[in-house]
């Protein structure tokens, strides 16, 4: 199957698996499901997970795959590898594990994780995201021991267990894969994964000649990614090049963008003015104009399913309240003697047509807001530091975990990169009470009081609106699968993908 | 003649030393860096600022500026080309080595096209001056100079889709090893370059051609009865073009420019594709490298040009 996508994640995903211990169930991507341990257990208190992996698993270089390299794999992404006096650093997104306190390989094929605290949705921060296993220790221990610390899996011959195999990789132009006949995948026939014989990803570095070549039959599955999605407006442009024989996949987000404030400093350190915000702009427009209809407005959830039910009766979200919530806005601005206030926003190059809605949304304000645009690197830099009045990033709480909550929405000390300049401990509390919780019900009515208080109550920032995403398909592709997953960046699965054709 | 190329090859040292400071310092005065890209990446999320400095560290963009600096000279010196890529780690000697061939060829190809058009049709336009071929000329070079060649390219791929029904072959091939394949996919971008530079180098010839017909010994030649061929081979052409070749090597720096967006659109592995992708990815060694290496083939087409003078045309005497 030919396709193509803007970041290797799908590709590392099909080499390495769509999970490591666990992960997302096809079915229902809400719920884990085994994925190389095939079982698992837990104390009462919630910090120690002991996983049974699968017997008979391979690596795709024929090496048997078992507990030892689950337990080397964790080590090595938690804690890194020192070989004299050099040191392979821990992975970056260490934190995504959970707070490890150790990690054993047991009698019986299985591997133990303890935990420093309690965390009872464990099993998420393992199977909800994409850190695939993808370092064999038979392959990357002696590359270290050579003193290859900085070894990557594109240079040891991307090995993983997953259901592709790599083949080959030529910089700029393609990535092929090829059927793992050892993959320990079956559907629920018992029939063995995957179904197709490989895949092939196409190097597509310009979007116009993604659409073109797909228009024109040279691609099965499209790709995920700012202008690699089909707008609405290109569905009928799609179909009268393919006919019917093209179909549109849904990926829930972007579309839309939010601010962060810096609460500490500067002008929206006076609350009146993140009200005044919130309550003047009107969501509704947003789903108009920058979605063409294609979507709604949210809050603190990317699946407004999540939010709370009340939330468009929020002050500032409620149509019918709109005339009345822009007065008390205006009213607001007076009060904090800020009629004419010039400040800034900052954003990446990527965001600008998003974020050119707020400033139009706030005509009328009394406030004059200016765009300080700024490629993603210089961004990222930028809202690193706390120099800044008011920062493109909305956040999302559909992660849900204290990790998820505290690098988004955490303290500017603590949390370089949140989209917030705060110093408030009410947010490590609300973090800290998530990872304490052991049932959906208690953790969902926890985010949702977050939600309440960062949108609604402090106004620590605004949202506009979620859209949903397409991805083309032709039509002889069969059960290709994009996940709205509690972690959002969504990708097409192929696993249990065939062409029928 | 030795004096004069052995002067102009060293002051390639003094040269290439400035445009590496330029291009060093553009870099840094830039704002982010390559780590801040690598841990925004989504799929790495959750990082702290000590994380991010270690990454930094490990990249050596912690070191002073005036060793990261001495350290990037020295590799491209020592055939290193740079280093490494430290996004993807890439050795950039091998991906100089990829790349330029890709460039090199779509670079060949414009201008053997252009060279095979643009002199014709200038000579063309030039014998029929204000009459209707010189009006045609002139409609395709004035639209040739003023459309963007990156509005050309998309224009180009929309029509493709809407009326062939057809689009260049996602995978770019080798011309050895898949000819066809090789040049269905380059052979868009290089018409796209050949246009603008064939309306460029057609208009030269052109105004020199009606110059040197006006001359004293052109219209002695076409009255001592030679053949209007002779008079345009002999006579004409051969004093026409000394500023053609001027301008043509003038011209190719705008052509490697061009290439940089066009490759990208086009999905060409080039030299350009490497440097919009180190850009995004603000790769210092790969950007500072790749355009360094730009510049030396720039100077030394001018190089090139200024010798060429002298085999066209043995008036010029570079002693003097």
């Amino acid at each position: 199957m030919r396709s193509t996508n803007y970041n290797l994640t799908p590709i590392t995903a099909a080499i390495a698996g769509e999970g490591n211990f666990v992960q997302a169930c096809f079915d229902d991507e809400t719920t884990i499901c085994p994925g190389f341990a095939e079982s698992w257990e837990v104390n009462d208190n919630f910090t120690e997970w002991t996983f049974k992996i699968r017997d008979g698993l391979t690596w795709h270089d024929g090496a048997p795959m078992n507990n030892e390299d689950f337990r080397w794999w964790l080590e090595l992404f938690i804690s890194g590898y020192k070989v004299g006096d050099q040191e392979r650093l821990p992975g970056v997104a260490r934190g995504q594990f959970g707070d490890i306190a150790s990690v054993e390989a047991i009698d019986g094929n299985r591997v133990r994780i303890t935990l420093n605290s309690p965390d009872a949705f464990y099993l998420e921060s393992l199977g909800m995201h994409r850190i695939p296993i993808f370092h064999a220790k038979h392959v990357f221990e002696p590359a270290f021991q050579g003193g290859n610390l900085e070894a990557a899996p594109l240079e040891l011959g991307n090995i993983g267990a997953g259901p592709f195999k790599f083949v080959s990789y030529e910089r700029g132009v393609d990535v092929v894969l090829e059927r793992f006949d050892d993959f320990y995948g079956t559907d629920d026939a018992g029939n063995a994964l995957p179904f197709l014989d490989g895949l092939e990803y196409f190097i597509m570095s310009d979007p116009a000649a993604f659409h073109a070549a797909f228009r024109t039959g040279q691609l099965d599955v499209g790709a995920r990614g700012a202008r690699y999605y089909v707008t609405p407006e290109e569905v009928p442009l799609y179909q009268q090049s393919l006919g019917e024989d093209v179909y549109f996949m849904e990926i829930a987000g972007g579309g839309g963008a939010g601010m962060g404030f810096n609460v500490i400093e500067g002008p929206f350190a006076d609350k009146r003015l993140r009200q005044a915000i919130s309550l003047y702009v009107d969501r509704q427009t947003a789903v108009a104009t920058l979605l063409q209809g294609n979507g709604r407005v949210r809050a603190g959830f990317s699946d407004v399913r999540s939010s709370n039910p009340d939330f468009m009766e929020w002050p500032g979200f409620n149509p019918d309240t709109k005339a009345a919530d822009q007065a008390r806005a205006r009213e607001l601005v007076a009060e904090a003697g800020a009629q004419g206030l010039e400040f800034s926003i900052i954003l990446p190059d990527t965001q600008v047509q998003q974020m050119e809605w707020w400033v139009g949304a706030m005509d009328g304000l009394g406030l004059d807001p200016k765009l300080q645009v700024m490629d993603v690197t210089a961004f990222d830099s930028t809202k690193a530091g706390t120099d800044w009045e008011v920062s493109w990033g909305g956040g999302t709480l559909d992660l849900g975990t204290p990790s998820s909550i505290n690098f988004q929405y955490g303290r500017k000390s603590e949390s370089p990169y949140a989209s917030i300049v705060h110093e408030d401990t009410r947010i490590d509390e609300f973090a800290a009470e998530i990872g304490t919780v052991t049932n959906s019900e208690d953790r969902l009515r926890i985010l949702r009081e977050i939600e309440q208080y960062i949108y609604r109550d402090e106004v620590l920032m605004v949202h506009s609106v979620v859209g949903l995403n397409l991805v083309p398909a032709r039509g002889y592709v069969q059960n290709a699968k994009t996940a709205f997953v509690l972690n959002p960046p969504t990708y097409a699965s192929y696993q249990y993908a065939w062409l029928d054709k | 003649m030795k004096a004069y190329v052995a002067k102009r090859i060293l002051l390639f040292v003094p040269t290439l030393f400035f445009a590496s400071l330029l291009i060093f310092g553009a870099m840094r005065v830039l704002p982010g860096d390559v780590a801040a890209r690598i841990l925004s990446d989504e799929d790495q999320a959750y990082v702290t600022q000590e994380q991010y400095e270690q990454l930094r560290t490990s990249l050596g963009l912690n070191d002073p500026l005036a060793v990261q600096y001495g350290t990037w000279i020295w590799s491209m010196m020592n055939g290193q080309f740079g280093g490494e890529s430290l996004a993807t780690r890439e050795p950039i000697s091998e991906m100089v080595s990829r790349r330029l061939r890709v460039t090199a060829l779509l670079a060949l190809y414009t201008i053997i096209i252009t060279m095979i058009v643009s002199i014709p049709l200038g000579i063309l336009a030039a014998i029929y001056q204000d009459r209707w071929p010189d009006y045609v000329i002139r409609i395709f070079t004035i639209t040739g100079n003023s459309i963007p060649n990156f509005w050309l390219a998309l224009m180009l791929l929309l029509f493709m889709v809407l009326v062939l029904q057809w689009s260049p072959p996602l995978r770019y091939r080798p011309v050895w090893d898949d000819p066809t394949a090789h040049f269905l996919k380059i052979i868009w971008p290089v018409l796209i370059l050949a246009w603008g530079y064939t309306a460029f180098m057609t208009r030269i010839t052109r105004s020199n051609v009606l110059e040197v017909l006006r001359q004293d010994y052109v219209r002695t030649a076409r009255s001592k009865g030679l053949h209007e061929i002779v008079v345009l081979g002999r006579h004409v052409l051969r004093n026409a073009l000394i500023p053609v070749i001027t301008v043509a090597g003038f011209y190719l720096s705008f052509l490697l420019s061009g290439s940089l967006i066009l490759e990208n659109i086009f999905s060409i592995p080039g030299i350009g594709q490497g440097i919009i992708a180190g850009a995004r990815e603000r790769d210092y060694p790969v950007i500072q490298s790749l355009t360094l290496l730009l510049v030396f083939f720039l100077l030394g087409i001018n190089l090139i040009v200024d010798l060429l003078y002298k085999i066209i045309d043995p008036r010029i005497d570079f002693a003097k």
